[in-house]
């Protein structure tokens, strides 16, 4: 499975970094791909490839704040959470995002 | 009906319309505090003309217009684009009618809806290209008297009165203030508690308020600062992964200021961790906040100790805070029957 993930917090420092990690970890431990941006105040962003969001088979928002750029993923499953969900339960954020694509 | 949905979906949001007005406020009053803090080293009379002046000029600057830009953005987060004109508008009024922050976080998510609410209206193919244009004009005015003629007087006199509480609270007062906000800020790591309080800590720089963010920089790095040193003292009583959390804590604390670091060492052991953090962070709010510690510029990390008016102060409140985490936790650890060498078989088996 393909996931493209974006993350946003309040400063854009920590939660969006952590939660982006606790994700990929778990992600990667379930054999599955996924690229992601980190949004928040203080840096400029990587953003996600056309290709990248194209290719991807589920987009995960873990959000504290309002994304940048939601309508780039108009069409695609998307799951919607709260940043600190992501960071602390990623095991089961990432159950939720294998049972969309069912 | 798709109407009411939406709006419910607006309002049940409000929490992250805010946030995301914030989120965007934050760097102005950094640069406005930087500025401002900067300028002081130009003495206390600045000629005109001199670069101090200038750096004073946008200190100011920023530590105004920072409301105006999170009711802009509270308003962008709800309908987009077109409400960032509207929400600056009408945050600079809410402004000079003298409500203050709560007028414009008020208003921003009113216009904000208010936008968005005519946005949806159709028209005639032929208007409807016009009313993208109209509709923030529209919806400006509409909140804006509004906002003047019903909600400003009461939220005036609501701010007349918090600014009188607030100045008047005094040391003793202060230091309640403290221990509130410390433990709010020991409690949840970063998460809305802690938000809370350094929000509002931010929202009354608004009224020449510095001693909560005083309260606030030195809380905030408490928690990592007392993990560190409580690993440290008794590492028996840690696991592996969390000894390796704890040693890095401190480098957190005090080049970044921020306290997340401390959540997966609270997650393995909840309530002892949240317990210690809560009442060393209190202690430390109490301190810094009887002796009045003052901070203008809302930087977090190793540059906010060049930016205290009682540098002593804060390393004390720091320095008991710290040790009281330290203790507790220790304590508490020791006395509860965690086995570590289950744990960190445990924790060997997740890799």
């Amino acid at each position: 499975m393909k996931i493209a993930l974006v993350t946003a917090c309040l400063a854009g420092v920590a939660h969006s970094k952590m939660a982006a990690m606790a994700l990929k970890k778990e992600a990667k431990k379930r054999g599955h791909e996924i690229c992601v941006e980190e949004q928040g105040g203080h840096k400029l962003p990587v953003k996600l490839s056309q290709e990248q969001i194209d290719a991807a088979d589920v987009v995960i928002l873990a959000k504290m704040v309002k994304i940048a750029g939601e309508n780039r993923f108009e069409g695609k499953p998307i799951l919607d959470v709260s940043v600190n969900k992501a960071l602390r339960h990623p095991v089961m954020i990432m159950d939720k995002a294998e049972e969309l694509l069912k | 009906m798709k109407f009411w949905e939406e709006t419910k979906t607006i309002f049940k949001n409000t929490g992250l319309h805010f946030r995301t007005g914030v989120s965007y406020m934050l760097p102005v009053i950094l640069i406005g505090g930087v500025a401002g803090s900067v300028a002081v080293l130009g003495g206390t009379e600045i000629a005109d003309g001199s670069i101090w002046k200038i750096f004073k000029d946008i200190g100011e600057i920023g530590l105004k217009y920072f409301v105006p830009v999170m009711a802009a953005y509270t308003a962008y987060s709800i309908c987009d684009t077109p409400g960032i004109a509207p929400g600056f508008i009408v945050g600079i009024l809410a402004q000079q009618i003298d409500t203050g922050y709560l007028g414009a976080l008020l208003g921003g998510i009113l216009v904000g809806y208010a936008t968005y609410m005519l946005l949806k209206v159709r028209l005639p193919d032929m208007l409807q290209s016009t009313w993208g244009f109209m509709a923030p004009v529209f919806s400006t005015l509409i909140i804006g008297v509004f906002l003047v003629y019903v909600v400003g007087p009461p939220i005036a006199m609501l701010m007349d009165f918090l600014t009188d509480f607030l100045t008047g609270l005094g040391e003793g007062g202060s230091g309640i203030l403290g221990a509130v906000m410390g433990f709010l800020g020991g409690i949840d790591y970063g998460g809305p508690f802690s938000k809370t309080q350094s929000t509002f800590a931010t929202a009354v720089m608004d009224i020449d308020l510095f001693v909560p963010l005083g309260i606030c920089g030195a809380i905030v790095v408490v928690p990592p600062l007392g993990m560190c040193l409580a690993a440290f003292l008794k590492p028996k009583l840690y696991t592996k992964t969390e000894k390796e959390y704890a040693k890095s804590s401190w480098l957190y604390a005090i080049i970044g200021g921020f306290t997340e670091i401390v959540i997966p060492l609270a997650a393995g052991d909840l309530w002892r961790v949240t317990v210690a953090t809560a009442i060393g962070s209190t202690v430390a709010g109490i301190i810094a906040g009887y002796f009045l510690l003052e901070l203008s510029t809302p930087v977090l990390g190793v540059a906010q100790w060049f930016f205290y008016d009682k540098p002593l102060i804060f390393a004390l409140s720091v320095l008991v805070g710290t040790i009281t985490v330290a203790l507790v936790v220790n304590l508490l650890k020791g006395i509860s029957d965690r086995d570590i060498a289950v744990l960190e078989r445990e924790e060997e088996e997740m890799e």
